[in-house]
């Protein structure tokens, strides 16, 4: 395996959450009816001609500023023809010769690798349909309701040497477009897709070797194993003698295999010219001013910032950068908890991130706000509650029982940190267990948290420990 | 249609025929073309009925070869015009992309859309099966 | 009788309610029946007609009535059309009833017009003399041995018979100015993007454009007005202001700067052709527009160009037609290949399965930069002509067609020969320009003659003075072939 070196370069189809499709004013929402969504220009009626979304031009600059690319000024959308059922006008609108960006890189590190990953381009093009296959016996269902939702095609340079260092890359890139608010980021509806081109080569060698092509694999998880497999098939087909097959092959993710794609048999002959229905696409200086105002911070810059303005660890830091979501729940939890970012910090990477890790799901699907998480905080820090309280309290707020304050009062889960009701207890406990008292005074001091837990259990938790074991120290140590 | 004899025998026939395949030579930084004497021939028109998706029978291969022959012979005669150094003009008048504002105006209307379909089933439009 | 007056006339008289449009209707409806030999129409509908002309009579009967008002009007078949078929002179949409109008079609609507029917043309506009049509060929009215011209043969041939008073067509590479010129009519194409290509069947997108085919650059007047203007649904639609082209009808065309193209007058052009050009620019030169010489260098190149442009756009436009949404599909398939193939082989005729190949040839790898490329370059090398001749004239003149109207069947056996025809119209759609054919006299069998204007871009309106000034002091407009009585 070792002698081997693996080369592999990316293609990822974002798709661009604007409203409306790229070249007809059709609503871009996902999983309604098959073909609701499919107007006169998105089923190629005769006659009917493409106009381009401006906000899909925006977006695809936002990444191109982002990655560091060049924003063309002049770029042309071109025609690819081939015949295929999702294909409604037998012709896909993309870019070919001049793309929208070109050049760019993304970084991200693996372990404490640094790496920087080139990018041949960026360009727009509109999707296909969808066939369905199961549901009509013989015959294949069209549903073009997809057909013409904006894609930005993400093309790398054969960069990778690893399906990890593959992985990493594609997860960057996710976190990069959901940052930049141009993708909603779903792979399960497929709206960031991935296809791999995957060669070997002896170490040292520096031509490539041959290719193969693995379609549309939509999990980071299916990344790996499609990756992995792929490599394994090719090192056995060269060690065995045999030749690579320059091919499109499309992963199996139930049999865990990859095998070549019938229908990609035939070369393909795609015939580019430049769309005489859409004169270029210049970009001027007003849209790369509207370009610049939409982009927001980057997940870099502020993963540093949170270091220096919060006062964060590097790996804290991370960890709340790695998702625009959850770096902005932070952000305004921190200014609701009255500024304490290291509460705020410690509950989103423990009890939150133990949560989300638990229950799969992301920040959108749960009901806790980033104010509640904030009050939850200035709770704890005021004395209202204690920690252990809290954590009660945090999984109510989980459950959607409502805000933190409400949670506390409804379950009359106020703290008892007024001395005279202590006191009272205290000296209870003192009466009720006379031989840990005297246990404490003959120097086993450890026999205290016996005693604490008492009033705990009497309080139903709600006494304020810390003042509890001021209590009992007064009157042991006196 | 008419025979490729027929057809040859009414146009006037040059002394140097020049058909559609070239060689070109690599002269620095641009690629010249040359067109090299060689006519279209019923393989490529079969390759591009293919790639068109035009069934043609066996039947109509000469006469389609033989026609295709002809309007390349007219169309080469573009190379008697230089072309050195032009920009290629895809648009009259160098137009520019327009935008649009991106807001949703389409409603659904699958079933008028559907009415003049030949084939469908809830929702879909149905073709013989698909392979992937 | 109503058919012998021009559509500006009837207009007039609609509006003083001297005649109602359901009159007109009826009297139209009556001569496309009787006339039905020239096969200029492939769809009428008389009825839908007629609820059209009502509602218009009501409209002319309360006042304001808008500009189009009750006036019957044909659209060529390739603008879609609710309600009524949409051919485009082709099997492949044989069945095809369009789901929407497009744009040309809702505005002349929108002014009150009359949609009498679709008038044959050309299978997808592919042609010169409306012999490819599904629908068999439409026969000219002045002699029906010959054609109309073509693709908007029909357009042409109805407009001419007097089976209604004006009609839409399409221009590619002279799809409106060729049949105008065989059938004795003023045929306008407008500056590309002049008039939304939105509903228009597609044939080659970077030079397609529609205009009116009518009796007097009056009346080309009157419906460009409706016609022309932004669209947003079209990328190519120029966001320009439209004049007001009844008043650029009496723009003054004194000290016009005529520019004669040498190479369309050469000394190979037939005689009686070169003759009534010279005649007709001869009266031009008395009502004070001046004459001077001027090249387009590159003429000769604008057949090859185009042959190469137009298929390659076409191999690409039509292959929407596959079958599965809409339009005629194989009974015949095994497989999705054979249902594209059957569906394909059976549902285009033989020349725009030639078209589509020459195109695919074209684009095709290792190709596309010896024809593809090519052209394009060459294309602008004719553009350049023109705008370094509009730079030392106003427009420029010459011959419509090389000859007059030929014998069916004439040309079919040979592609090419066909294509030569448009040698004096097919420049202009390459370069994007405007252009407008004038009937200009008659060869010694009594065919018409036309001659065609050339104007700067967006300047419809001195090609419409030139036409207009010149009716009113010529009558060769207001000739109609023998049987319209």
């Amino acid at each position: 395996m070792n002698e081997w070196e693996i080369v592999i370069g990316l293609e990822v189809h974002v798709q661009l959450n604007t409203k409306s499709k790229i070249f007809s004013p059709t609503a871009t929402t996902y999983g309604a009816p098959a073909n609701t969504q499919a107007s006169a220009v998105d089923l190629a009626l005769p006659g009917v001609l493409p106009v381009i979304n401006r906000e899909a031009v925006v977006k695809a600059i936002c990444f191109g500023m982002a990655v560091g690319g060049t924003i063309e000024p002049h770029s042309i959308f071109a025609r690819k023809n081939y015949f295929y059922p999702d294909l409604p006008k037998g012709y896909q609108i993309s870019q070919f010769e001049l793309p929208i960006v070109s050049g760019g890189s993304i970084r991200f590190e693996v372990g404490d690798t640094h790496h920087d990953i080139r990018l041949v381009r960026a360009h727009l093009e509109e999707d296909a349909g969808k066939s369905v296959h199961d549901a009509f016996g013989r015959l294949s269902g069209i549903d073009l309701n997809r057909a013409g939702t904006p894609l930005l095609e993400v093309v790398t340079e054969p960069d990778m040497r690893s399906p990890a260092e593959a992985v990493a890359y594609l997860r960057t890139l996710h976190t990069l477009v959901r940052y930049l608010d141009i993708c909603d980021g779903n792979l399960q509806e497929g709206s960031f897709r991935c296809d791999a081109n995957v060669s070997i080569r002896p170490h040292g060698q520096t031509t490539l070797g041959t290719r193969t092509e693995l379609k549309n694999i939509n999990s980071f998880r299916f990344v790996e194993q499609a990756l992995d497999y792929e490599i394994d098939r090719q090192i056995a087909v060269v060690e065995n003698g045999g030749a690579i097959a320059q091919e499109t092959r499309l992963y199996d993710a139930d049999q865990g295999n990859t095998r070549p794609m019938r229908s990609k048999e035939e070369a393909h002959d795609y015939r580019y010219f430049p769309d005489p229905d859409l004169p270029p696409l210049l970009i001027g200086d007003d849209l790369l001013e509207e370009a610049r105002a939409a982009l927001p911070e980057l997940p870099d810059n502020r993963q540093a910032r949170f270091v220096s303005e919060y006062g964060l660890t590097v790996a804290e830091s991370r960890q709340l950068t790695r998702d625009r979501d959850l770096a902005d729940f932070f952000e305004s939890a921190v200014v609701a908890a009255a500024g304490d970012a290291s509460g705020v910090a410690n509950w989103m990477g423990g009890e939150m991130a133990a949560a989300l890790n638990r229950e799969q799901c992301s920040l959108e699907d749960v009901p806790i706000t980033p104010a509640m998480l904030g009050e939850l905080v200035v709770l704890i820090n005021n004395g209202t509650i204690s920690g252990r309280m809290a954590k009660t309290v945090f999984d109510a707020l989980w459950q959607g029982n409502g805000s933190a304050q409400e949670i506390v009062d409804l379950r009359g889960l106020t703290q008892i940190s007024d001395a005279d009701s202590l006191e009272k207890i205290v000296q209870a406990v003192l009466k009720q267990c006379p031989s840990q008292a005297a246990q404490y005074q003959a120097g086993e001091t450890k026999v205290l948290g016996f005693l604490v837990g008492q009033v705990m259990k009497m309080t139903e938790g709600k006494a304020n420990p810390q003042k509890v074991n001021e209590i009992f120290k007064r009157h042991l140590d006196g | 249609m008419a025979s490729r004899e027929a057809d040859d025998a009414s146009l006037p026939q040059s002394d140097c025929y020049v058909g559609p395949t070239h060689v070109y030579y690599n002269l620095g930084p641009r690629v010249f073309w040359f067109f090299s004497p060689v006519p279209i021939s019923k393989d490529d028109v079969e390759r591009v009925a293919h790639l068109a998706r035009i069934g043609i029978d066996s039947t109509e291969i000469d006469a389609y070869t033989a026609d295709l022959d002809r309007i390349l012979d007219l169309v080469e005669q573009m190379n008697e015009i230089s072309t050195q150094g032009i920009e290629p003009l895809a648009h009259p008048q160098d137009m520019q992309l327009r935008l649009r504002e991106d807001t949703v105006t389409e409603s659904d209307q699958r079933t008028l859309f559907q009415s003049i379909a030949p084939q469908t089933d809830q929702g879909h439009y149905l073709v013989p099966k698909v392979i992937e | 009788m109503p058919h012998r007056q021009s559509l500006s006339t009837l207009g007039q008289m609609l509006r003083r309610r001297e005649i109602g449009s359901e009159e007109l209707v009826h009297h139209f409806a009556d001569r496309i029946n009787k006339q039905q030999d020239l096969n200029a129409f492939i769809t009428v509908d008389t009825d839908y007609a007629l609820q059209q002309a009502r509602a218009a009579d009501q409209l002319l009967a309360g006042g304001n009535p808008p500009p189009l008002a009750g006036l019957p009007i044909a659209h060529k078949d390739i603008f879609c059309t609710q309600g009524m078929l949409t051919t485009c002179g082709s099997k492949m949409l044989g069945n095809f009833l369009s789901p929407y109008d497009a744009t040309v079609v809702r505005r002349l609507k929108d002014a009150g017009a009359v949609t009498l029917g679709k008038t044959n043309m050309d299978e997808f506009a592919m042609g010169s003399s409306n012999e490819t049509s599904h629908f068999g060929p439409v026969h000219n009215p002045w002699n029906r041995d010959r054609v109309p011209g073509g693709s908007s043969g029909g357009s042409a041939a109805a407009v001419a018979a007097r089976l209604v008073s004006a009609a839409t067509g399409t221009d590619t590479g002279g799809s409106i100015r060729q049949p105008a010129s065989f059938c004795g009519l003023t045929g306008l194409k407008p500056t590309y993007g002049r008039v939304s290509r939105y509903g228009m069947v597609a044939y080659a997108s970077s030079l397609d454009q529609g205009g009116p085919i009518t009796q007097t650059a009056e009346d080309a007047a009157l419906l460009l007005q409706t016609m022309a203007g932004f669209d947003a649904r079209d990328s190519t639609s120029l966001d320009a202001p439209v004049p007001d082209y009844a008043a650029s009808l009496k723009q003054n065309i004194e000290g016009l700067r005529i520019g004669l193209v040498s190479e369309f007058f050469d000394p190979s052009l037939d005689p009686e052709i070169n003759a009534h050009v010279r005649e007709a620019l001869g009266e031009l030169e008395k009502l004070g527009a001046k004459l001077i010489d001027v090249s387009l260098p590159n003429s000769a190149a604008g057949i090859p160009c185009y042959y190469v442009i137009a298929p390659a756009e076409a191999s690409s436009n039509l292959s929407r037609f596959d079958g599965v949404r809409y339009g005629h599909r194989s009974e015949s398939y095994a497989d999705l290949q054979a249902l594209y193939e059957n569906t394909r082989a059976e549902g285009f005729g033989a020349e725009v399965k030639r078209r589509i190949l020459v195109g695919t040839y074209a684009l095709s790898a290792g190709y596309y930069e010896a024809y593809y490329l090519k052209a394009q370059q060459i294309r602008r090398r004719i553009a350049d002509d023109f705008s370094q001749a509009l730079t030392e004239c106003d427009v420029l003149v010459g011959p419509t067609t090389p000859t007059t109207a030929f014998l069916l069947g004439e040309k079919t056996t040979d592609p090419v020969s066909m294509y030569l025809d448009d040698i004096f119209t097919i420049t202009v759609n390459l370069a994007g320009l405007p252009a407008l054919s004038l009937p200009v006299g008659f060869d010694p069998s009594g065919l018409p003659i036309g001659m065609q204007v050339i104007g700067n871009y967006l300047d419809e309106g001195t090609l419409l003075a030139i036409g207009h000034h010149f009716q009113e002091v010529t009558d060769w407009h207001l000739h109609a072939p023998g049987e319209v009585a």
